[in-house]
């Protein structure tokens, strides 16, 4: 009985459409757990629904009355005879989601030296040695660089210095910092610089030429002193105090928000995780990376990488994020990044910019790596490949390679192309497609192909494991979504 | 059980669909497909006994739902990414 | 309640005006001669003469006066008018409208009460009626309207029905009033048409905004309590054609009892769809026309929806998103959220009940519609 007046029509009136005959919007799903599945849209919007209501959503016998029908509606999953605007919405959304990829190559990293004061168990790439001329950049080969630096299209410009140890070649640096400024004065570029160093070498000269132009510091710490030296042995000192005196000195001087933390997880620090997080605590770092080993370089030299399996790596980072929510429970704002970044494509409408976990792959067209030596590289990890004697992803030399012959080289089109998630077995059709990546070098070097087979992959089981944890957390423990979704940036 | 043979009713699911589901289990066995008589006969060598052949029963009706899924789709897919990349103005 | 109409006013001698006659209100005796006639004298002192000239004189005291041309003795209910205040004399009925006051929190014209859409809640609700006259009112209303003026309305009905005369009115709000910004109350239904869009953006006014309403996050919802099918495909269609265009525009959700359980889920779907809108408010139901007619399937107390209202909020803020909540007492909204209430009711149609007189917040709060106060919520309560 209607309690509105008579001139008013029922809401059945204004229904346009008819049981069972709705148009299924394209959509993929995935096993949650033992009675869910998660359905999933190509810009991320999701339901986690039971196997009957997926079944039926599919053989259109969802009723156009219940709950399900609407939010199914709302989500971009179906259009009916009364409205199809989610036609139009999907496109502007797709679109909004795919804008960040055309923008292309933000993120260009400088290997100004390869010389290093540490020796680091998992490094792939550094050398101990003294030889300056051997191993460090050139400032001829650090201009032609950053010519084809300023030919990415990318309205925003990061300049990240690695290493070895960057600020052995701190000379270079400070020549690299202001050669590209007075560049774009032309181009007005959003330019960002940041130095990953192990903070040894950080003295006041450096702390004030960071100030004067703004730049980020990024550095490892492990965990406690007696894991990270372990891991990261410096010969005649302790590298743990260097690097915690390191990070307080530039907290005071540059800001908390100006030096950041990442870890490397090695077998040592598998059952250490609340320690490592402690340690991260104590040293007023308010966000920590919990990442896997790769399996590159040094690491797959002493075997490393095969040492811990993807299961036992990921009940560290069960344990972690657990600790870490605690932690958020009791009053603290802490941030586990690679949680944030599933959380922000779960319910961001825009990409995250990060450039390891996306489809296309953001090797080359995301980040790209100039090396001491002239040669480019599509990746960080494509590099150390080539320290493995493996220059397949070397795209070309900045001496005798143009920026064209370098962006459209064959090597690195046909791997973006071979490697499209929407195109691969498993993935083509996986719910987690929208919030995974491909990673052609990660599987070049671990099955031989860009490609790889997911179903043997490190790579696709750690993410799933990681999707199927969070979205289950935010599905079934109401305080834990709630501090997750704080972390969503937009 | 190490090893087994599951069949299933060529009238009711394509080739592809067995396929599909199968290629999610590479990693636990392996598997040799035949097809005779409208029936597909997939002979299965399991690497560790579990109940691998109910498993691969329930992903082939996902890999079945999914082929419905993905042919209902495709034309609108196409519209759908064909409009999102012309030029609609609401985004800079 | 302030009255912005009166028939209440009684002449003192002949009028000479045959047609309504639309002027702004001086105090000002010694206004030039060559001005006067269409300017409106306001007399609230009585120990001054008349002088003579001005096209309407308007007696706000019950003091005794001989003959006076073109003068009229003001309704009570009147005699708050000031100077630049703007009015419309009907010389046949000597009825007022007050068209514009300058120290009113905002001035809103009506531009017409024909309307494409029939909402269940309707304060104002559709008439089939010829009222085009509203357009010209409003435009020429527009040229006495004092400049510093912070802000006026278009509303209806709904304006679009007009087409280039809406362009009109958008035009010579800007061309008379370029320092004033101009909200617009639409339901966005003619954008779908990217035309209308078009020339709205051509007219390049420096500070105009579209109110549209959004009532659910599934067209059937939306639809039944517009009572217009397409409506929603309509609307959203029209507030991407704006935004197209680069016009600001708002998206206004009135909450009662069809849709509040929803509210959470439309600010999702606002937040993943329409994230580029310029500002979301959310608010309470307003007691006149069909929200009063179909009040016993419309209402329910705002503070049993305060768990909606917070999540809808949260996840409105949390994308970064301007949100503001309309029209709801602050003793029912909670806590966390009452930084988001803004005090958005007309002046002229707001009050207070007697609980107010003790409450701490009274100056942040909102209050009522003076339409309302029969019923509100019953957890009103000083804080």
């Amino acid at each position: 009985m209607s309690l509105l007046g008579k001139r008013f029509k029922l809401i059945e009136d204004f229904d346009q459409s008819t049981e069972g005959s709705y148009e299924l919007l394209p959509a993929r799903f995935a096993v949650l757990d033992d009675s869910r599945y998660i359905l999933s849209n190509d810009v991320g919007e999701f339901l986690v629904i039971s196997r009957t209501q997926l079944s039926d959503y599919i053989k259109k016998k969802v009723s156009r009355h219940s709950d399900f029908y609407f939010d199914l509606k709302s989500k971009s999953f179906l259009i009916d005879a009364d409205s199809n605007v989610a036609i139009d919405l999907l496109a502007l959304k797709y679109r909004t989601k795919a804008q960040q990829i055309s923008r292309f190559t933000a993120l260009h990293l400088f290997v100004v030296t390869l010389r290093c004061d540490y020796t680091c168990q998992y490094c792939q790439v550094s050398r101990q040695t003294d030889d300056k001329n051997a191993y460090d950049m050139s400032e001829e080969t650090a201009n032609k660089a950053l010519d084809l630096v300023f030919k990415s299209p990318s309205p925003a410009i990061k300049i990240e210095f690695q290493g070895g140890e960057p600020l052995l070649n701190f000379k270079l640096i400070q020549y690299i910092v202001a050669t590209a400024k007075e560049i774009n004065l032309v181009h007005h570029k959003d330019l960002q610089f940041v130095i990953t160093t192990n903070l040894s070498l950080l003295n006041d000269e450096v702390l004030a030429f960071c100030i004067e132009h703004n730049i980020c510091l990024s550095t490892s710490l492990d965990g406690p002193e007696n894991l990270h030296n372990a891991n990261r042995p410096r010969p005649k000192q302790n590298g743990y105090q260097l690097t915690v005196d390191g990070i307080k000195k530039a907290q005071l001087v540059l800001g908390n928000d100006k030096i950041g933390a990442l870890m490397t997880t090695t077998e040592k620090s598998l059952p250490n995780v609340k320690s490592i997080i402690d340690t991260y605590l104590e040293n007023n770092l308010n966000c920590i990376f919990l990442r896997p080993l790769s399996p590159y370089g040094f690491a797959v030299k002493t075997k490393q990488a095969y040492k811990y399996d993807v299961d036992r790596w990921f009940e560290f980072y069960k344990e972690g994020l657990d600790y870490v929510l605690e932690i958020n429970k009791q009053g603290f704002k802490f941030v586990e990044l690679y949680t944030e970044l599933i959380i922000n494509k779960l319910f961001s409408p825009f990409s995250t910019g990060y450039v390891d976990l996306q489809s296309p792959s953001g090797a080359g067209i995301s980040a790209i790596v100039y090396n001491y030596d002239g040669d480019v590289y599509a990746s960080d990890e494509a590099r150390m490949l080539a320290e493995m004697e493996d220059t397949k992803f070397r795209l070309g030399n900045v001496h005798t390679d143009s920026y064209e012959d370098i962006i459209l080289s064959d090597v690195l089109l046909d791997t973006l192309e071979a490697s499209l998630s929407e195109s691969i077995p498993m993935c083509t059709d996986c719910g987690f497609l929208p919030y995974c990546g491909t990673d052609p070098i990660y599987h070049y070097a671990t099955q031989g192909d860009v490609v790889g087979n997911k179903a043997l992959s490190g790579f696709c089981s750690k993410n799933m494991k990681i999707f199927r944890h969070v979205i289950s957390l935010l599905e079934d423990d109401p305080e834990a979504r709630k501090i997750l979704l704080s972390w969503v940036r937009t | 059980m190490n090893e087994d043979v599951i069949t299933f009713d060529a009238n009711v699911f394509s080739l592809d669909t067995i396929k599909r589901a199968l290629y999610r289990f590479t990693d636990k066995g392996t598997f040799d497909i035949q097809v005779k008589d409208n029936i597909i006969s997939v002979q299965v060598q399991f690497k560790a006994p579990d109940d691998w052949a109910s498993k691969i029963k329930n992903e082939v009706l996902d890999q079945d739902l999914r082929d419905t899924l993905s042919k209902e789709t495709t034309n609108i897919r196409t519209l759908i990414l064909a409009n999102a990349f012309s030029n609609t103005g609401l985004i800079d | 309640m302030i009255n912005l109409h009166s028939k209440n006013n009684h002449v003192l001698g002949t009028i000479s005006h045959t047609l309504p006659f639309i002027a702004k209100v001086t105090t000002n005796f010694d206004l030039p001669k060559a001005l006067r006639s269409k300017q409106i004298l306001f007399v609230s002192q009585t120990d001054q003469d008349i002088p003579d000239g001005f096209g309407l004189i308007l007696i706000a005291s019950d003091d005794h006066y001989g003959s006076i041309e073109n003068a009229l003795r003001l309704a009570p209910e009147l005699r708050y008018l000031k100077e630049h205040d703007v009015i419309k004399f009907y010389p046949d009925n000597l009825k007022i409208d007050v068209l514009y006051r300058k120290e009113a929190n905002t001035n809103s014209f009506l531009v017409t009460e024909q309307c494409n859409s029939f909402c269940i809640m309707c304060s104002q609700p559709p008439r089939v009626v010829d009222d085009y006259y509203l357009v010209e009112d409003m435009l020429a209303a527009l040229p006495l309207i004092h400049p510093d003026t912070h802000e006026i309305g278009i509303t209806g009905g709904e304006a679009t029905i007009w087409g280039d005369d809406f362009i009109r009115l958008i035009q010579a709000s800007k061309n008379h009033l370029p320092n004033t910004a101009l909200h617009i109350l639409s339901n966005g239904r003619n954008f779908k048409d990217l035309n209308l869009a078009i020339k709205v953006a051509a007219v390049k006014h420096p500070d105009v905004m579209f109110g549209i309403p959004l009532y659910a996050d599934y067209s059937q919802l939306h639809d039944f309590i517009v009572q217009a099918d397409n409506a929603f495909d309509d609307t959203i269609r029209g507030i991407l054609n704006l935004k197209r265009c680069k016009v600001p525009v708002e998206i206004r959700v009135v909450i009662h009892k069809e849709n509040y359980q929803r509210l959470p889920k439309l600010a999702e779907f606002i937040a993943r769809n329409l994230l580029f809108v310029d500002h979301v408010a959310l608010m309470g139901l307003e007691l006149m026309g069909f929200a009063k007619s179909n009040l016993e399937g419309l209402w329910v107390d705002p503070y049993d929806y305060r768990n909606e209202l917070g999540k809808a909020v949260e996840t409105l803020a949390a994308s970064n998103m301007r949100v503001s909540i309309y029209n709801t007492p602050l003793c029912v909204i909670p806590e966390s959220i009452r930084r988001y209430s803004a005090s958005s009711i007309s002046d002229w149609k707001n009050d207070y009940l007697d609980e107010c007189l003790n409450c701490s917040a009274k100056h942040e709060c909102g209050g009522f519609f003076s339409s309302n106060l029969k019923k509100v919520s019953d957890y009103i309560h000083a804080i």
